[in-house]
């Protein structure tokens, strides 16, 4: 019977407590870990083994790279992804075995044109690096803009 | 601080009187513009709060100036009205529903000699006039040509009749206690202890049919945004949804008022003047709403009308009787 007394007690102790909002602009959440963000790319670990562009459900990750003749090693030369179709599944850090694509903790996605969600690797730098890093071999890969002009891409499953 | 204002009214008709009637209601209807946008205010910043929120907080210093974004915003809007209304009473309807509301000012008493009307019947004039609402409620709803309004209209209609009786029932006790109707009667009668005391239970009976009038949550059936979108002023926009607001904040403060009057000693405390005393009282009173409103959930319709008709009126009833039976007992001991 005196139920609504404690419902009345109870708001009323909130009355008084320190309220949970963030004032978004000007104060940032704390991301936790695990957060699956926009991409942190490596380009030094990256062996160019392709397993992250076969595994992404959307096709939107383009590795280019060629091999060195004498080694028969693969070397990188591009990496990007068409970040506007990424659905942020994860698949590609799951796959990518020496860690090179890594989910991170960009979460303002938004963008006032359809190039800008294109993904350099200078995008893509991991916070801490410099574009020293940065690949630009032989081959380039798509940059975005015009669909017509995208190469197909051969994806075996 | 305030004039004589009931000399007014007995005095002789001249012209110079008729303008400071009118220089008065101005003066009443100014303050209360100012308190609704307080009370805007201060419900959005204490319901936020309650939700651990801060509430509005952009609009100027911690968010002052929100309700006059609010009501800028409402007044530029288009005035719409819908192809299948009845056009003469939709207009209407939102100032029938508005102006009982200001109407019950004229019998607050603010202090001794200090009212504008000292009517020997004031708390039935109060809760008369308060029935007018009704009207404007279901014909708002009805000329709107459209469901939900109805519906909201239909329902405001039942629960303010079914609560009406309760709410009378409750009062008469008091009435009972005071011997007079008159509302400065009824605080002058109270000027050894409150009427609350003696009359506690007629105050639940009091303070849950009032909220059932004042169409607020637990029972803001009439506009329950879940079921029916808004209720009787769903088709409403701009300066007439402006004045449904402002008749339902109105009636909050006008409950206030006579909730202060009837059972918690009007004017009477120590040290401040008695029309602050009275102001105290009624922003209490609105500051209660706002937490109810931030407590408890919707009535369901069925359990609205059991619970008016099987538990609010036997009690009030039984109030009214044992407090009558006391008074014959010991006549004269009040
Ligand atoms: S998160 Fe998923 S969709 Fe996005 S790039 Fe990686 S694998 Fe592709
Ligand atoms: S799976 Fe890792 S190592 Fe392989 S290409 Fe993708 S990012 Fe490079």
């Amino acid at each position: 019977m005196f139920r609504w007394a404690k419902g009345y007690a109870y708001t009323g102790k909130r009355l008084f407590e320190k309220t949970v909002t963030i004032q978004y602009p000007q104060q940032k959440p704390k991301i936790p870990e695990g957060w699956r963000g926009r991409h942190y790319f490596y380009p030094d670990r990256c062996t160019a083994c392709d397993a992250c562009a076969r595994v992404c459900p959307t096709e939107v990750i383009t590795v280019v790279s060629h091999r060195d003749p004498e080694t028969k090693k693969k070397i990188l030369d591009d990496y990007t992804i068409e970040f506007e179709r990424c659905i942020l599944c994860g698949y590609c850090e799951e796959a990518c075995p020496v860690d090179a694509i890594k989910m991170g903790d960009v979460y303002e996605l938004a963008s006032y044109a359809r190039e800008q969600e294109f993904m350099t690797q200078e995008k893509m730098l991991p916070p801490g690096y410099s574009t020293d890093v940065v690949v630009h071999g032989q081959g380039e890969a798509y940059r975005g803009g015009d669909y017509r002009t995208k190469p197909e891409k051969k994806v075996n499953h | 601080m305030l004039l004589n204002l009931t000399g007014l009214l007995t005095a002789p008709f001249t012209w110079l009187n008729l303008l400071w009637m009118f220089v008065e209601v101005l003066v009443m209807l100014v303050i209360i513009l100012i308190y609704v946008m307080a009370a805007l205010y201060g419900e959005r910043k204490i319901l936020g709060h309650i939700q651990l929120r801060p509430g509005p907080n952009r609009t100027g210093p911690g968010g002052v100036l929100q309700p006059v974004a609010d009501v800028i915003k409402l007044l530029f809007k288009e005035d719409v009205i819908p192809a299948e209304a009845d056009v003469a009473v939709f207009k209407i309807a939102p100032v029938i529903a508005f102006v009982p509301s200001f109407m019950t000012f004229a019998v607050a008493p603010w202090a001794p000699n200090v009212l504008f009307t000292d009517l020997n019947v004031g708390v039935l004039y109060f809760t008369a006039v308060t029935g007018i609402t009704t009207i404007g409620i279901v014909s708002g709803g009805w000329s709107s040509g459209s469901k939900y309004p109805l519906l909201g209209g239909m329902r405001g209609a039942a629960q303010l009749i079914s609560y009406e009786l309760p709410l009378v029932m409750s009062i008469l006790g008091v009435v009972l206690m005071a011997g007079t109707a008159n509302m400065a009667g009824i605080v002058e009668a109270q000027q050894k202890w409150w009427f609350f005391f003696p009359q506690i239970l007629g105050f639940v009976a009091f303070f849950i049919s009032v909220s059932a009038e004042m169409n607020r949550t637990p029972f803001d059936l009439p506009e329950g945004e879940s079921e029916i979108v808004a209720g009787y002023h769903t088709e409403y926009s701009g300066f007439r949804m402006a004045l449904w607001m402002l008749g339902e904040y109105t009636y909050i403060f006008a409950d206030g008022l006579l909730c202060a009057t009837l059972f918690f000693g009007g004017w009477h405390g120590p040290w401040l003047p008695g029309w602050l005393w009275l102001l105290i009282k009624a922003m209490i009173f609105v500051f209660l709403a706002i937490w109810t409103r931030g407590t408890l959930p919707r009535m369901r319709s069925d359990t609205l009308m059991v619970f008016a008709w099987k538990f609010l009126l036997p009690l009030a009833m039984a109030n009214l009787i044992i407090t009558a039976l006391v008074k014959a007992a010991i006549a004269g001991w009040f």
